[in-house]
Parts: structure tokens; sequence; C-alpha cells
């Protein structure tokens, strides 16, 4: 998920968890595979936000169905309280525009995207997942120490660390959609193998903070976010430790430096 | 650049004589590969250098932070140092341990005075394993306030060097994800730990804490015994 725009590509799905079907055993064993979720896998369904979002948008997997958005307020049992919902016609694109909410800081709120079933079919398509998001505004108090982060990023980093810097500060904040697309969006400036191994750490990181998050404050999520977010950080750190443990790699040798100069 | 003593490491002779006979021990075990040996050079020195840095700088966590990277740029520069060269006429030459921390330390308060002046940098570099084999602590004080931007081969070294920095800042980010924060926040991005601890929301104690344990788990990255010919210096186990 991504209230700000962000595309989301191979989302696991929420609901499968539980039951014992064909569906949801597929979807069990996409989730415990790390591989699934690649690089350009970012459903950032579970994070905070600076302000309410302008925007939903979502990796278009419902092959052009008819869909119903829904977007609420997440009550104690994981229930979503409907604020606003509408219905997209089939072919439409991937996003919907949100007009002005009110929404109150710290409280959860919650997005749902269900395909629309087909006329005369009793059960869903077997392969169309509800994709489905959490988030929740900052509070003052941190908004405050985000002003205040940004303040000391901007005097003090150095240029080529500061994407990571920034990273790191929005993730102690929760904000871990704008974390990752800090360091995402900077990811094509790493070219040097050693600093993109120190990007897979910071997202690792990233997705560990989220899921030592996703346990300690046990609100109404249900547990696929969890094992979404592990999974994330077993791909970054496999990422980290592989390029790791193999050396420099394609970094040019001394000899290359001497053809270089 | 000569040796000036460094105040806080002027002893009368007698003992002077005596703590270099001591030192000259532990140094020549540190150099056969016992890492026990620094225990008690880290224990004698530390305080000494850290009084140093305070006198010469007014800021005890900078302070900290400097005596410890003294000590470690030492161990990790300990091939290096010719120990066995001191004259017995006159053990307090610049051939001892003492006059080579003195070195060491008068290159890190430089250098700390001038990236202060100048640009946030990247304080471990000098750590590397790559700069043990470049020889004398006097080699490191050349580079102190050298321009790399403006010699491409400076540049170049700088960047290997930087690399090397990350490969050991990955390996201790995989084992603890607090030490990899401060350390990237301190030493590559330049905050004061007042900073960081802002931005970690902990106090400063704690962020000092985190530094420490990541020092020494970088200490032991660099100690590991190295893997390959073309692995340009760094040290995998």
């Amino acid at each position: 998920m991504s209230p700000h725009g962000r595309s989301l590509r191979r989302y696991p799905v929420a609901c499968s968890v539980t039951p014992p079907d064909p569906i949801c055993g597929k979807a069990r064993a996409d989730l415990a595979a790390p591989e699934h979720f690649g690089p350009r896998s970012l459903p950032l369904f579970y994070t905070a936000l600076e302000r309410p979002p302008e925007r939903l948008a979502w990796e278009p997997g419902t092959h052009g169905r008819a869909s119903r958005i829904l977007l609420g307020a997440c009550e104690g049992d994981g229930e979503i309280r409907p604020m606003i919902a509408t219905d997209l016609p089939a072919g439409s694109a991937p996003s919907w525009s949100l007009p002005g909410l009110a929404l109150m800081p710290g409280l959860l709120y919650a997005w749902r995207i269900e395909a629309e079933r087909e006329e005369g079919s009793d059960a869903g398509p077997p392969s169309l997942p509800c994709l489905e998001g959490r988030f929740w505004l900052l509070d003052a108090g941190k908004a405050a120490r985000l002003a205040q982060g940004r303040q000391i990023l901007a005097q003090s980093t150095e240029p080529e660390f500061a994407p990571i810097a920034q990273a790191l500060m929005l993730a102690e904040l929760g904000l871990y959609q704008e974390a990752l697309r800090h360091i995402q969006k900077d990811s094509g400036r790493r070219v040097r193998p050693a600093h993109a191994l120190v990007g897979h750490v910071t997202q690792a990181l990233i997705y560990r903070q989220m899921v030592q998050l996703l346990e300690r404050e046990a609100r109404p999520v249900p547990p696929a976010f969890a094992l979404w977010a592990r999974n994330r950080e077993a791909f970054h750190r496999k990422q980290a430790e592989a390029r790791s443990a193999s050396g420099p790699g394609d970094s040019p040798s001394g000899a290359a430096f001497l053809d270089m100069l | 650049m000569t040796a000036a003593p460094v105040a806080g490491f002027s002893r009368p002779e007698a003992t002077s004589r005596l703590a270099a006979d001591r030192d000259r021990a532990y140094v020549e075990q540190a150099r056969a590969g016992d890492q026990t040996a620094f225990a008690p050079l880290w224990e004698r020195y530390w305080r000494n250098l850290f009084a140093y840095f305070c006198r010469q700088i007014g800021d005890r966590e900078e302070a900290e932070d400097l005596a410890s990277e003294t000590l470690l740029a030492a161990f990790a520069q300990m091939p290096a140092f010719r120990g066995q060269n001191a004259s017995p006429e006159r053990p307090a030459s610049g051939a001892t341990f003492s006059t080579y921390l003195g070195a060491i330390a008068r290159h890190k308060l430089a250098r700390y005075r001038w990236r202060r002046a100048h640009r946030p940098y990247c304080g471990f570099a000098d750590m590397l394993p790559g700069q043990a084999q470049s020889g004398e602590a006097a080699a490191l004080e050349e580079r102190c306030g050298a321009d790399v931007e403006a010699d491409p081969l400076r540049a170049l070294l700088r960047q290997e060097h930087l690399d090397e920095v990350c490969y050991a800042l990955v390996d201790v980010g995989l084992r603890s994800s607090e030490s990899f924060k401060a350390l990237l926040l301190h030493y590559l991005c330049g905050l004061p730990h007042k900073e960081i601890a802002r931005l970690l929301d902990t106090r400063p104690e704690t962020v000092n804490t985190r530094l420490q344990e990541g020092r020494r788990a970088l200490l032991r990255h660099y100690r590991r015994p190295q893997s390959g010919e073309g692995a340009s210096g760094r040290r995998r186990a």
C-alpha cells in the first residue's frame, strides 16, 4: 500500500493465514518464501504518515476488474469502521484520490481493496486477494521530533550517506514508508557494492523495527503483516550476508585503479 | 612532523624506563598476535589520552571517542610500529609505545579540528587495515588536512577506504542494529553524540555505550584472519 502513490507489488494477502483451503495454503507458502518479496516489492502498508494521505495507489492485482475500496478507523477487534468507500469500475487506474479527511493523530486507520465478484459466481475469484493497509498519523510530539531531526540532518549530514541517515531517523518515528522511499530513491546512486550493502542492512533494520512495533503494540493488525515484514527483513539480510561474504566482488582491483588513472 | 611530547605522557626518567620496558613486552606480545596484550596497554593509556583530549577540546564525550579511537588505531597499526628500534640508551625516544601513541593522538586531534572546521568526514577510516601497511605515524600525520578531492589518486584511495568502512559496518549491522545506527550517524554522517541521541530518542550516554560496543565489534572485524589475496585488506572469518 502506498497512500502517497507508491505501487503495491505482490501484496501478501491478509486473509490467508487461518482458513485451511488450497488458495490460502498457496498464499501462506508465498508468505513464507523470502525470495517472493524481491526488491521491487514495496507494499508499504503498515506505517506512520506525516499528514493525511491524498491518494491511495496499489499494484493492479485485480486484473482490471471492478473493485471496491474502503477506508476507515480500525476497531479494537480488527474490524474497519467505514469512513469513506468507493466503487471503481473495471479497467480503472489503480489509484484513488482521497477527499480531505479529518484524521486523528495516533489513531489506527485501515484501508482495503476488494475485487468485485463476477456476476453469477458465488465464490470470489481465487487468485484475487483483498489488499489491505494500516496507517496512523504522527502525533504532535513526534512531529516536533521529526522537524528537529530534519534540522539536525540538514546541517550535519555528509551527502553520500544522507538518505540512509534520513531513513534511520524516519524509521525511529514509525515513518517506514518514507524511510524506505528515501533508501530506494537513492539506490541508483549507490553503485559501489559496499554502499549497496549498507542500504540492504538499513532496510533490514527498518523492517525489523516494523516487526518490533507490531509485536510491542498489539494493534489489531492481521498476523500476515508481521510475517510479511519478517520476510522482507530476511530478504535484505540475506542480500547483505551473501554479498558481504562473497567479498568486494566487482569492485575494482588495485590494477584497475591504475588503469582508471 | 616532529614528535613533540604530548602533555600527560612525560614521566620521570626511571619511571619512564620501567614503563617503557613493560610496554615493550606487551607490544611484542601484541605484534605476535596476542590480543590479550592490548588490555593492559588500554588500561595504562586510555585515561591519559582522555585527559589530554579533554584539555585540548573541552568536550568529554568527544574526548572519550578520540581516546578510544587513538588506541584502536594504534592497535590496528601495530605491525607497522617499529618499537624494536628503540635505543636502550634512550628508552623514551621516538620509538616507544607512548611516543607512538602521542603521535597518533596529535594526528587525531588535528584531524578532529580540521573536520570540525571543514566538514563531517569518515572518522574511523584510519583504523583500516590497509593503512597498517603504510607504515609510520608520520605518514598518517602528513595526511592531515590533505585535500583528497584535489588529488584523483587520493580520492580513489579514500573511496576504497570508505568501502572498507562500509564492509565493516555491514558486518556490525548484521549483528547489532543499535551499534550500526550509532556508528553510521557518528562516523559517516559526522553527528555528535547529543544530536544522535535526539535523532534516536535516547540519552547521549546510551549513544556513547553503543559507539563503544560498535568500536569493539569493528576491532573484532579487523582482527579476523584475512581470506583471499584479492580481498584488499578485508578480513573475514
